[in-house]
C-alpha cells in the first residue's frame, strides 16, 4: 500500500548564472496518515526546500510528490493553490500573522475560503487563546502569535500541518509549549504534521525523524515510541 | 554607489515610477510653462526674420512724398516702407469676398533693402513680376478661385470705379506666400460688401493709381535685436513712436496749411468765377433781353404795318371794287337806257318804216306835181322877169302863183328834208344805237377788265399779307422761343450759379469744418495680429499659471510618499550598515543617490522631453488659427532649472528625512523587525450598527484603509490630485466653451449690430427706420448707444462699454439680463445702471452701490447700480435712455442698431450686409455668428489646450495610481504572500487587495472630485483674461469624465498589477524577516 504522503527523487536546482546550487537533490522518502514527522538538518540542508514543495508553495525542479494519491508535482499553480487551500495548514517561524487583524480575525479570515472549517472561537480556545480572541499581534507575545498562527493552520482542518522551525524566534519554554501543543494536535485530531527544526533533540517527540544534509536525506529514523515533548530536555 | 546601483535594478519598478513621475510632473510644468514664451520666441522670429514693421503710419489724407521725407529725417529709423492699400469685391463662384488688396514694393525685393518691410514668404509659385500678377495666402477655406493660375476681377464695391484707384483690375494669382503681418484669420473689417475681409492679394505697388500712400511700415534700429514681447522692445520703439507722432503733428499743420490754401485758393478761384459768371450772366441777360425787346419791337412795327397795309389794301380794294361796280351799275344802267333806246329806236325804225315810204311816195308825188308845174313857174316867173310891169293885179296873182309854188316846193323840200332828217334820225339813232352799244361793250369789257386785274392784284396783295403774317407770326413765335430760352437761360444760369454758390458755402463750411489731417501713428501693440496671438500666448500662460504647478505638486507628493516608503522598508539594512560603522552619511548617501538619480534623471528627461512635446503639441494645436513657422522649442533654463530643483530637493528632501528618522534609532532597534504597529479597532467598528453589517472581507478591507493612515492619505491625496486635475480640466473646457453659448445664444438674442456713421442725423436715422422696417430680412430691430466709458470705483478704475438702449421694455428682447446663480431676471430702470458680473466684481461692488461713470478725463457722473448681469464677454454698463437724458441733459444719439434676422446662413448674412453697406449712413454690420463663430475658433483652439491638460493629467493619474498601488503591493508583499499560502486563489488575491485599492482610489476620487471643484474655480479664475468671464459651473458630464477615467486608469493599473500579484513568489516573500 502506498504511503500517505511519498516524495520521490525531488530536485530542487536554482541556476544562478553559471553555477547551479542544488537546494535539493534528489529527496525521496514517505509519511503515513496521522504521522508526526520531524525534518531536522543544519542550517541550509534544504529543508525549508522540501517543505515548501512539499507544501505546494514551491514547485520541484524534477522528482514526484504524492499526496494522498494525487501527484501534487503535476499541479498548475490554480491546481496548487486549491491544494493549499483545502488540504495543507502552514506554520512559520515569524508567524506570518497579519498585523491588522485580530487573533480570531486572523483565523477567520483563513476559513473563509474552506471547505469545512472547524470553529475559529474553538480552535483558539484549543490552543489555549480563549482569553487574547480580541486581541491584535502586536498585543500578543510571540508564543502567543504563534498559537493563533497554528489555530489558523488548524482552523482549515488540513490534511496536513507543515510548519517551519515553529519555535525558532521563541524561548525555551514557549517553544517546548507550542511543539507540545503541535503534538497534541497530531494526537487528538490525527492529523499529519511535519515540523522542521534544527535543533535535533526534540527528534525523539516524533513518529518519525528524516535527517537533511546538503539536499539529501541522510537517514530515515522510526520512533516506534514517541515520548512526549515534556519529557524532552535541551 | 554600488550599492545604491544595486539597489536601483533590486528596486527597478519603483526606481522607474520615480524617475517617471518626476519626468512626468516636470516635463509637464517646465513645458507647459514654457509653451507661452516659445511661441512668443517662435513669433519674434518670424517677424524679425521678415521684418515685420515696428511702426505703421495711418493718415485721414494719407502720405505725400514730403510726408515720407519727413518721415525718413525722424532719428531712430531703420526703414521706411510707404505702400498702398485699399478694399476690394472679388466675384468667387456665388460668394463675393471682400479682399484687401496690398502693394508689394517688387523693386525692393531684391537682395537685403532695410525698406522692405512685411516681407513675404513664398509657400508656392512665385512672387509677381508684372502688373495684373498677384499673390495670396493660402487661406483656410481654400477657394479653389484662389489657387494659383487663377483669375479674379476686382471691383470697388462703391460707386467709385476701381480703375481709379488701380491700373488693373484683373489679376492672375501667381504664388502663395505668408507673411508675419498677417499671421490670424482675422483680416479685419471693411465697408464695402460683406463688411469682413475674407482675404488679402499682394499686388505690384506700381499698379496701385492712388496719388498719396496709404500705408507707411516703418522699423526701428535696434528693435529687431530685442524680444518683441518685452518691455525693452517697447522702451525702444516709443522715443520712435513719440518722435513720429511729433512729426505727424507738424506734417498734419503743414498739410493742413497746405490743403486749406490750396482749398482757399481754389474757393477764391471759384469766387472769381462766380462773380464772372454773374457778370457774365447778366449782361448776356442784358443782351439777350435788348435782343428780345428789339425783337418785340419790330414785330410790333411789323405788326403796324401789316395792319395798314391791309387797311390800305382793303381801302384800295374797296374803292376799286366800288368803282366797278358803279361802272357795272352804269353799265347796266347805259344797258338798261340802251336798251330803252334800243326799243325805242326799234319802234321808231317799225313806225317809221312804216310811214317813211309813204311820205316818200307823198314827197315824190308831191315832187313830181311840182316838177310838173316847175316849167310853167319857170314861165311865168321868165314872164315876170321879163313883163316887169305886169299889172300888179296879175302880178300879184302872178307872183302868189309862182310864191306859192315856190311855197310848196319848199314845203316839199322841207318835208323832204324832214324826211330825210327823219331818216337821218332813225339812222342816226341807229348809229349812235350802234355806236352805243360799242361803247356800252367796250366799257363792260374794260370793267370785265379792270374787276380782273382787281382780282389779281387782290389775290397778289392778300397773298402778299399773308406772307407778312406769317411771317410775322414766326418772328413772333420766335420771339416767344427766345423769351423761353432767355427764361431757361436764366433760370440754368441762375441754377448753375446757385450751385456755384452753394458749392462755395459747402466749400467753405467744409474749409471752416475741415480737421487737421490726422496720423496714426500705430506699434505693433496696435496690430490685431500681434495683439491676437500675444494674447493667446498669455491664455496659455494664465491656463498653464496653476495647473501646472499643482500637478507637479501631486507629482512632488507622490515621489515623496514613494521616497519615505522605500527608506522606510530599508530599516534593517540601515540598521546593520550602522551597526557595522558606517557613517550616518555613508549610509544616507545610497538612499539620497538613489533619490537623486532617480528624481534627477527624471528630471532631464522631463525637461529634455517636455520643451520639445508640449509646445509643439500645444503649440500645434492652438496654432491651427494662426499662420506661423514651426514652434521654435527653447530650452527655457529657468523653468529647468526651478522644476529639477524642486523635483530633486522633495525626493532627496523625503530622502533625507526618511533616512535621518531611521539613522537617529539605535541600530539594535533597527535590526530587529519593526515593532509592528498596534493593531487598533479603527472609529467604524465603533459605530455598531454599521460595522456589524459588514461581511468579514469589508471589515478586513476597512480595517486595511483605515489603520495605516499615512498610506490612506497620501493614496487618497494623490488619487485625488490626479482626479482634481482631471475635473479642472474638463471643466476648464466646460467654462470656456460654455461662454460661447451663453453669451451668443443665451443672453444676446440679436443676430446682428448695425453701427451708423458719426454723422448721421435725425432724418438718416427715419431713413434707416425705413429701410429696416421695409427689410423682410430683420424681423426686429431696436436702436442703441454704446460709448466707451470707465466705471470708477474708490480708486478702481475699469474701462468699460456703456450701453443705452432705445427702450428698456424692448431691451430685454435683444439682451437678457440676469442674475447668474439664480437665472432671476434683472430689469433696466430709471433709478441705477445694471453692471456686468466681471466689472462688478473686478471693480469690488455690488448691488446698491454708487459708481462714477468717466467719460475722457474729467467728466464724472454718479450713479447708483441697481443690478449685476451674467455676461462673459467684454464689460458693460447699461443704463435707460430716461437716466441718460437726465444724467447728461442731452437726448441718446443713437449710433447703433441690434436686430434680429430671420436666418443666419452665411450666405444670408453676407447677403444682407452687403444690401445694408449700401447704405452710405451705415458704417459696419456684424453678426453674432460671426462674432461667435470666431470666438469659438478660439475657444476650440483653447479647447485643445486643455486637452492636453487633460492628457497629461491622465497620464500623470495612471502613473500616481500605478506607484501608489506598486508602493501598496511591495509593503503588504509579505500580508499577500501569506494570504496566497493560505490557499487564496490568485483573484481572491486580487480582490482582496484591489478592494482596498478600489476604495482608496474612490475616496481619492470623492476628494479629487471636491478639490477639483475648488481648483477649478482658481484656474479658471487665474486663468480668466481681463475681459472675459470663463463659467463657473462644471457639466454634470466633466464629474462623470473624470471619475470614469480615474477609475479607468485604476482599472488598468490593476490589470497590469493582477500580474505581478501573481508573480509573488510565497517562498521568497516569507523567507527573511523585515
Ligand atoms: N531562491 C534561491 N536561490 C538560490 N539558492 C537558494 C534559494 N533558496 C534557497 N537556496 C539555497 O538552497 C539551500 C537550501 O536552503 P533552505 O532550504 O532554506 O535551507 P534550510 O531551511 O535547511 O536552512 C541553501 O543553501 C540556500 O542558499
Ligand atoms: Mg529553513
Amino acid at each position: 500500500m502506498a504511503s500517505y504522503i511519498e516524495l520521490k527523487d525531488v530536485k530542487k536546482i536554482y541556476r544562478m548564472g553559471e553555477v547551479e546550487i542544488r537546494a535539493v537533490d534528489g529527496v525521496s522518502f514517505s509519511i503515513d496518515k496521522g504521522e508526526f514527522v520531524v525534518v531536522v538538518g543544519p542550517s541550509g540542508a534544504g529543508k525549508s526546500t522540501v517543505l515548501n514543495i512539499l507544501g505546494g508553495m514551491d514547485s520541484p525542479t524534477s522528482g514526484q510528490i504524492i499526496v494522498d494519491g494525487k501527484e501534487i508535482s503535476k499541479y498548475t499553480s490554480k491546481q496548487l493553490a486549491a491544494y493549499r487551500r483545502n488540504d495543507i495548514g502552514f506554520v512559520f517561524q515569524f508567524y506570518n500573522l497579519i498585523q491588522n487583524l485580530t487573533a480570531l480575525e486572523n483565523v477567520e479570515l483563513a476559513i473563509q475560503i474552506c471547505k469545512n472549517p472547524l470553529e475559529p472561537k474553538k480552535v483558539l480556545e484549543l490552543v489555549g487563546l480563549k482569553e487574547r480572541m480580541g486581541n491584535f499581534p502586536a498585543q500578543l507575545s510571540g508564543g502567543e502569535q504563534q498559537r493563533v498562527a497554528i489555530a489558523r493552520a488548524l482552523a482549515k482542518n488540513p490534511k496536513l500541518l507543515l510548519c517551519d522551525e515553529p519555535t525558532g524566534a521563541l524561548d525555551y519554554n514557549t517553544g517546548k509549549s507550542i511543539l507540545k501543543l503541535l503534538q497534541d494536535t497530531c494526537r487528538n485530531m490525527g492529523m499529519t504534521v511535519v515540523v522542521i527544526t534544527h535543533n535535533s533533540a526534540i527528534a525523539p517527540m516524533a513518529d518519525k525523524v528524516i535527517k537533511i544534509k546538503n539536499g539529501r536525506v541522510d537517514g530515515i529514523s522510526i520512533n516506534d515510541n514517541p515520548i512526549s515533548v515534556e519529557r524532552i530536555e535541551w | 554607489m554600488k550599492d545604491t546601483f544595486r539597489e536601483i535594478k533590486r528596486t527597478l519598478s519603483r526606481f522607474l515610477s520615480i524617475f517617471a513621475i518626476v519626468a512626468l510632473g516636470v516635463s509637464f510644468f517646465a513645458g507647459v510653462k514654457a509653451t507661452s514664451p516659445d511661441m512668443k520666441l517662435t513669433a519674434d522670429k518670424y517677424f524679425d526674420d521678415y521684418r515685420l514693421m515696428d511702426i505703421k503710419l495711418l493718415s485721414t489724407m494719407g502720405f505725400n512724398d514730403d510726408d515720407i521725407k519727413a518721415v525718413e529725417r525722424v532719428p531712430g529709423i531703420e526703414g521706411v516702407l510707404p505702400t498702398y492699400s485699399m478694399d476690394a469685391l472679388v466675384d468667387v463662384g456665388e460668394k463675393e469676398l471682400v479682399i484687401k488688396v496690398l502693394g508689394l514694393p517688387i523693386d525692393k525685393m531684391k537682395g537685403d533693402d532695410k525698406s522692405y518691410i512685411n516681407r513675404v514668404k513664398l509657400v508656392e509659385g512665385r512672387l509677381p513680376e508684372k502688373p495684373g500678377e498677384c499673390v495670396t495666402e493660402r487661406g483656410k477655406m481654400l477657394n479653389p478661385e484662389l489657387s494659383i493660375g487663377s483669375k479674379i476681377k476686382l471691383s470697388s464695391g462703391t460707386d467709385k470705379d476701381i480703375s481709379e484707384s488701380l491700373k488693373v483690375n484683373e489679376y492672375t494669382i501667381v504664388g502663395i506666400v505668408e507673411t508675419p503681418y498677417y499671421i490670424s484669420f482675422e483680416r479685419g473689417t471693411s465697408s464695402i460688401g460683406s463688411g469682413k475681409i475674407n482675404s488679402f492679394i499682394m499686388v505690384p505697388q506700381e499698379d496701385f493709381k492712388i496719388p498719396v500712400y496709404t500705408d507707411v511700415f516703418l522699423t526701428v534700429k535696434g528693435a529687431r535685436e530685442l524680444f518683441c514681447y518685452d518691455d525693452e522692445y517697447d522702451k525702444i520703439v516709443e522715443p520712435v513712436k513719440n518722435a513720429l507722432e511729433d512729426t505727424g503733428k507738424a506734417r498734419a499743420q503743414i498739410r493742413y496749411d497746405e490743403i486749406i490754401s490750396e482749398a482757399n485758393a481754389k474757393l477764391e478761384e471759384s469766387k472769381k468765377e462766380l462773380s464772372e459768371g454773374e457778370e457774365e450772366q447778366k449782361s448776356e441777360l442784358a443782351k439777350a433781353a435788348s435782343r428780345l425787346e428789339s425783337a418785340r419791337k419790330q414785330i410790333a412795327k411789323g405788326e403796324e404795318e401789316l395792319k395798314n397795309k391791309e387797311n390800305e389794301f382793303n381801302k384800295t380794294i374797296k374803292e376799286a371794287e366800288a368803282k366797278i361796280n358803279d361802272g357795272y351799275v352804269k353799265l347796266q344802267e347805259g344797258e338798261k337806257e340802251y336798251n330803252q333806246n334800243l326799243q325805242l329806236f326799234i319802234e321808231k325804225k317799225r313806225q317809221a318804216e312804216k310811214e317813211l315810204p309813204a311820205a316818200e311816195q307823198q314827197l315824190n308825188n308831191a315832187q313830181k306835181e311840182l316838177e310838173a308845174k316847175e316849167p310853167e313857174i319857170n314861165q311865168l316867173k321868165e314872164y315876170l322877169a321879163i313883163t316887169p310891169n305886169l299889172p300888179e293885179e296879175e302880178r300879184h296873182a302872178k307872183e302868189a302863183i309862182i310864191k306859192e309854188y315856190e311855197r310848196q316846193r319848199e314845203e316839199l323840200e322841207k318835208s323832204r328834208a324832214v324826211l330825210e332828217a327823219n331818216k337821218k334820225d332813225l339812222s342816226d339813232a341807229e348809229a349812235q344805237l350802234i355806236s352805243l352799244r360799242k361803247t356800252l361793250d367796250a366799257s363792260k369789257t374794260q370793267l370785265d377788265n379792270e374787276k380782273k386785274t382787281l382780282e389779281a392784284s387782290k389775290s397778289k396783295a392778300l397773298k402778299e399779307l399773308a406772307a407778312a403774317r406769317k411771317k410775322l407770326d414766326s418772328s413772333k413765335w420766335e420771339l416767344q422761343k427766345g423769351e423761353e430760352e432767355y427764361e431757361r437761360q436764366k433760370r440754368e444760369s441762375d441754377e448753375k450759379l446757385a450751385d456755384a454758390r452753394r458749392k462755395i458755402a459747402d466749400g467753405e463750411k467744409e474749409i471752416s469744418k475741415l480737421e487737421k489731417p490726422k496720423w496714426y501713428v500705430l506699434d505693433r501693440n496696435m496690430h490685431m495680429d500681434f495683439v491676437d496671438y500675444e494674447k493667446a500666448a498669455d491664455r496659455i500662460d494664465a491656463i498653464a499659471r496653476v495647473f501646472p504647478a499643482f500637478f507637479f505638486l501631486v507629482a512632488a507628493l507622490v515621489c515623496l510618499t514613494t521616497m519615505t516608503r522605500m527608506v522606510d522598508e530599508q530599516r534593517i539594512n540601515i540598521g546593520t550598515l550602522k551597526a557595522l560603522g558606517y557613517g550616518k552619511l555613508s549610509i544616507a548617501s545610497k538612499y539620497l543617490l538613489y533619490a537623486m538619480l532617480a528624481s534627477f534623471g527624471g528630471s532631464i528627461f522631463g525637461v529634455l522631453a517636455g520643451f520639445k512635446v508640449f509646445p509643439t503639441v500645444i503649440f500645434n494645436a492652438y496654432g491651427i488659427i494662426y499662420t506661423l513657422p514651426p514652434v521654435i522649442t527653447n530650452f527655457n533654463v529657468f523653468y529647468a532649472v526651478i522644476s529639477t530643483a524642486f523635483a530633486v530637493l522633495v525626493t532627496t528632501a523625503a530622502a533625507w528625512a526618511a533616512c535621518y528618522k531611521e539613522l537617529m534609532v539605535e541600530p539594535a532597534i533597527l535590526m530587529r523587525p519593526k515593532a509592528p504597529k498596534l493593531g487598533k479597532r479603527i472609529f467604524l467598528e465603533r459605530i455598531n450598527f454599521l460595522w456589524t453589517r459588514f461581511n468579514f472581507i469589508q471589515k478586513v478591507t476597512a480595517r486595511n484603509i483605515f489603520r495605516y493612515k499615512k498610506r490612506f492619505f497620501m493614496t487618497v491625496l494623490g488619487i485625488g490630485g490626479c482626479t482634481a486635475l482631471l475635473l479642472s480640466g474638463f471643466g476648464l473646457k466646460d467654462s470656456i466653451v460654455s461662454i460661447v453659448t451663453k453669451q451668443f445664444d443665451e443672453l444676446y438674442q440679436y443676430d446682428m449690430i448695425v453701427s451708423l456713421k458719426e454723422n448721421t442725423d435725425l432724418s438718416d436715422i427715419k431713413e434707416i427706420i425705413d429701410t429696416f422696417g421695409n427689410n423682410s430680412k430683420i424681423s426686429d430691430y431696436m436702436f442703441m448707444k454704446e460709448q466707451n466709458i470707465y466705471a470708477v470705483y474708490g480708486n478702481n478704475e475699469k474701462s468699460a462699454t456703456l450701453v443705452i438702449p432705445e427702450s428698456t421694455e424692448r431691451l430685454k428682447d435683444f439682451i437678457t439680463l440676469r442674475v447668474r446663480t439664480t437665472g432671476e431676471k434683472v430689469s433696466l430702470t430709471n433709478e441705477g445702471v445694471v453692471l456686468t458680473e466681471k466689472l462688478a466684481k473686478m471693480l469690488g461692488v455690488q448691488k446698491g452701490d454708487d459708481i462714477y461713470i468717466k467719460e475722457g478725463d474729467t467728466k464724472k457722473t454718479k450713479v447708483k447700480i441697481i443690478g449685476i448681469t451674467e455676461n462673459y464677454v467684454s464689460h458693460y454698463v447699461y443704463m435707460s435712455p430716461t437716466l441718460y437724458e437726465s444724467l447728461y441733459g442731452e437726448k441718446v444719439k443713437f449710433q447703433q442698431i441690434a436686430a434680429k434676422t430671420i436666418d443666419t446662413s452665411e450666405a444670408f448674412e453676407n447677403k444682407l450686409s452687403t444690401d445694408l453697406l449700401k447704405n452710405s449712413k451705415i458704417s459696419s454690420v456684424s453678426f453674432t455668428t460671426g462674432i461667435s463663430k470666431n470666438f469659438k475658433d478660439i475657444i476650440g483652439s483653447l479647447n485643445y489646450v486643455v486637452l492636453v491638460l487633460i492628457v497629461s493629467a491622465g497620464v500623470l493619474a495612471f502613473v500616481v495610481l500605478y506607484n501608489l498601488t506598486n508602493i501598496n503591493i511591495t509593503e503588504r508583499l509579505r500580508e499577500i504572500a501569506t494570504i496566497k499560502v493560505l490557499g487564496f486563489y490568485d483573484n481572491e488575491v486580487s480582490a482582496y487587495v484591489y478592494r482596498e485599492n478600489m476604495v482608496l482610489t474612490m475616496m481619492g476620487m470623492a476628494l479629487g472630485l471636491l478639490l477639483g471643484i475648488f481648483l477649478h474655480k482658481f484656474i479658471v479664475e487665474t486663468a480668466e483674461i481681463d475681459y472675459v468671464m470663463f463659467g463657473r459651473n462644471i457639466n454634470i458630464l466633466s464629474y462623470i469624465y473624470s471619475s470614469i477615467l480615474t477609475i479607468f486608469f485604476s482599472v488598468i493599473v490593476n490589470f497590469v498589477m493582477y500580474f505581478r500579484l501573481t508573480k509573488i513568489d510565497m517562498v521568497e516573500s516569507l523567507k527573511s524577516v523585515d
